[in-house]
């Protein structure tokens, strides 16, 4: 399945969402109280497990995980990155 | 205690109105099932129903002065009479009783608006006076009794209860979107709002003047969080503070009535639990609910206390099917939406404690408000000084906040850190301390249809307008917050006051005392950092409760939720399960509501969030409320002559009603 796609079903299982109408790929999920601290957690942990990321002690700081679109710019950009999975490892550099 | 309802209805028919004022009454006889009376003039009724905790014989309401012209409806209790009574003697005031009503009457005669600064009580009342017209409602200032009112066709009804309003004729319930979402945002209602349409209630520490047909609010005394700091020791600061807790007691067991004891097993409770049976002539009674759930019983450690203070211990057993049974009632009883089913099981055990012959309780509410109990104030603490810490220091702060979640645990905290770093600016302006929780709260609002609305523009409003609000601390200001609403909004009157006068039980809180909240913020913070809960109290009771309740951490008093309803399937969950039903409920979002229905049926519970199993009892609580008090036109037991023990009619109408009809 489609990155983008098993993100955005994960969210709107998990929170009860449908993007499209009034939340949108851009929506801050928070200030639109489709997410929680709980919610965030489960968010999180899916990302790492689904996509074989690991998110560091910087990027955790940073604003990245508000939108759905910010979040799944963020797992694109890990998976092309360096310290991905193993596949993303040997292409990189 | 007692409940008070009146009306000011200048074109209500004067035949009309005593089956009118009895009605309303009639209605709330739960809180005051002993007698009942009332009082008329032109255009104007009121009366109580009373349950008779001081002054047995003498105190029947309304009451008057020797020359008739003030009169009183009481609910109630003045803990401070006694001096009060003595300083009025002083000064010629003439008392016929022994009654604390007497003594709020003659205060307001007195002193007027101004003798509400001197009280120290649990209070809501009337007073017309019968020369000018004149009628004032006062209320006591952290809300412990209720009183609202609202207008209809001209006329002002006021009541302790809303559904005595049922009983003027004409009057219907409609839910009003914009309270439901912020009630739902902020989980309780504002302290002037109710859920209804024009309803609104008397906030704490106001006074309602009507005059000549105008009406003014006023607050005669602001809440106050803030005191000069405490100078001294540690040790005198501890000293301080159980002596005013103890002197606090020992006014709330005054009355001619036995008290007993509302015991969790948490520290407040244990506190008020150690000082009663040291102050009290007799053996005191404690009181319990014992939950069938291992994983929200706290038992043990009721048992503990009851055993080391040798009081004389009772409990109610509740189980999920207990909740699911009596949600209506509780939930009729409440009148505002919930959004949790701790209160219910609050409702069982006070028909326990009217069955075990107790009138009256004490109970550690206010404890955790007074002196930072709750782990809100320091998860404020640590996002307000986020940016200074190292990363350590942020570690170690996330850890101490809420060991008993795993999603805190150590496998989440660099997580928790990118989400306090979220919430380490403030968006919503003055509310930096509850934005973390308002989140669930963001969710339920989901469920009203009209999304135009802000759910937070009555709470915004609320701190903006706050005089000296801006000046507080961070954590001051969570407490105002905290004070406000969850305290007055919920604890206090959901799952407090409206849960023990459904059993005609009254229920006093000792640390409520306003020299016990002044107390509290004098000594908060000056020992220690708030990283341990409550420290200065733990010290102040050290060696004289059982070490187990000093060490063990706050356990929030918590109940079944929504599985309950799940798993019992009570009939009227049709009112959220069924399309046609959940079609009824013209301010709800159908689809949104449908969804999380939906996945609570679906999903088992440990799956289910906080935030949706608090979406779910507001929803439940909010459908119900539009079922009762909205739909059902026909309230079934409205009838004056069901069981209203009539003792006191007074009839002031110069205007007298025509008997044997027109001529």
């Amino acid at each position: 399945m489609d990155r983008t796609v098993r993100i955005r079903q994960f969210i709107e299982d998990r929170f009860l969402v449908e993007f499209g109408g009034e939340v949108t790929d851009g929506t801050d999920l928070f200030k639109a109280g489709v997410m929680d601290s709980f919610g965030y957690i489960q968010l999180m942990g899916f990302l790492e497990e689904e996509f074989s990321i690991g998110v560091t002690d910087e990027e955790i700081l940073t604003d990245v995980f508000v939108s759905l679109e910010a979040i799944d710019a963020f797992v694109a950009r890990k998976l092309a990155g360096p310290g991905a999975g193993q596949g993303d490892a040997s292409c990189a550099g | 205690m007692c409940g008070i309802a009146g009306f000011l209805a200048p074109s209500l028919h004067p035949d009309a109105a005593p089956g009118v004022v009895t009605s309303m009454l009639s209605l709330i006889r739960h809180r005051g099932p002993d007698e009942a009376g009332y009082y008329l003039d032109d255009g104007f009724a009121m009366g109580t129903v009373r349950l008779a905790i001081v002054d047995l014989a003498a105190g029947s309401q309304p009451m008057s002065d020797a020359a008739e012209r003030h009169w009183i409806s009481f609910n109630g209790e003045l803990y401070n009479h006694v001096e009060l009574r003595e300083e009025l003697r002083a000064l010629g005031r003439p008392f016929r009783t022994h009654c604390d009503t007497e003594v709020v009457l003659q205060a307001w005669i007195q002193w007027g608006p101004e003798c509400l600064t001197r009280f120290d009580g649990a209070f809501a009342f009337a007073v017309r006076d019968a020369v000018t017209g004149d009628l004032f409602l006062a209320r006591d200032r952290y809300g412990k009794r209720p009183l609202f009112y609202t207008e209809h066709g001209g006329a002002l009804l006021f009541a302790s209860e809303m559904k005595a309003f049922r009983a003027f004729p004409g009057f219907r319930f409609t839910l009003d979107p914009r309270e439901l979402a912020s009630v739902f945002a902020v989980w309780t209602p504002l302290p002037d709002r109710t859920p209804f349409q024009g309803v609104r209630q008397l906030p704490m520490g106001g006074v309602l003047t009507v005059r000549g047909g105008r009406r003014t609010l006023r607050t005669y005394e602001e809440l106050a969080v803030a005191a000069p700091p405490f100078e001294g020791s540690e040790e005198d600061a501890a000293a301080f503070v159980r002596e005013t807790l103890r002197a606090s007691v020992e006014k709330r067991l005054r009355g001619d009535v036995e008290v007993g004891v509302y015991l969790s097993g948490g520290l407040d409770s244990s506190i008020v639990t150690k000082l009663a049976t040291d102050l009290s002539p007799r053996e005191v009674r404690t009181f319990s609910v014992e939950f069938e759930s291992a994983e929200f019983d706290e038992s043990g450690s009721q048992r503990v206390v009851a055993s080391h203070l040798g009081t004389r211990h009772s409990s109610v057993t509740v189980s999920g099917a207990d909740i699911a049974e009596h949600f209506p009632s509780a939930v009729e009883h409440a009148e505002v939406p919930a959004f949790r089913t701790a209160f219910v099981p609050m409702y069982l055990l006070s028909r326990h404690v009217r069955d075990s012959g107790i009138k009256t309780v004490l109970s550690g509410e206010g404890a955790d408000e007074a002196f930072l109990g709750y782990s809100l104030f320091r998860e404020t603490m640590l996002r307000a000084s986020w940016h200074e810490l190292s990363g350590e220091e942020r570690e170690a702060g996330l850890a101490r906040l809420h060991p008993e979640l795993a999603h805190f645990g150590p496998a989440h905290r660099k997580h928790m850190a990118g989400l306090f770093q979220q919430f380490s600016e403030e968006r919503l302006p003055g509310l930096f301390s509850h934005e973390l929780r308002y989140q669930n709260g963001r969710f339920a609002a989901r469920l009203l249809e009209d999304r135009g609305i802000d759910p937070f523009a009555g709470v915004l409003d609320l701190v903006r307008t706050a005089p000296g609000y801006a000046d507080l601390t961070a954590v001051q200001k969570a407490q105002w917050l905290e004070y406000k609403t969850l305290l007055a909004g919920y604890l206090l009157s959901t799952q407090g006051e409206r849960m023990s006068l459904a059993h005609g039980v009254e229920n006093r809180c000792p640390f409520l005392d306003p020299a016990v909240v002044r107390a509290a913020a004098s000594v908060n913070l000056r020992f220690d950092d708030g990283s341990e809960e409550k420290a200065l109290l733990k010290r102040a009771f050290r060696g004289e409760l059982p070490a187990s309740s000093l060490a063990r951490r706050k356990q929030p008093y918590r109940a079944p939720g929504s599985a309950v309803f799940k798993d019992r399937r009570p009939e009227y969950l049709e009112l959220v399960l069924s399309d046609t039903e959940l079609g009824k409920l013209d301010w709800a979002d159908p689809v949104f509501a449908r969804k999380l229905v939906a996945k609570i049926m679906a999903t088992p519970a440990e799956e289910i969030s906080t935030k949706e199993d608090q979406a779910f009892v507001l929803l439940l609580s909010t459908a119900l409320l539009d079922q009762r008090f909205v739909r059902d036109t026909a309230w079934p037991d409205a009838s004056p002559e069901s069981g209203l023990k009539i003792r006191t009619v007074v009839d002031n109408r110069r205007v007298l009603p025509r008997v044997g009809g027109m001529r």
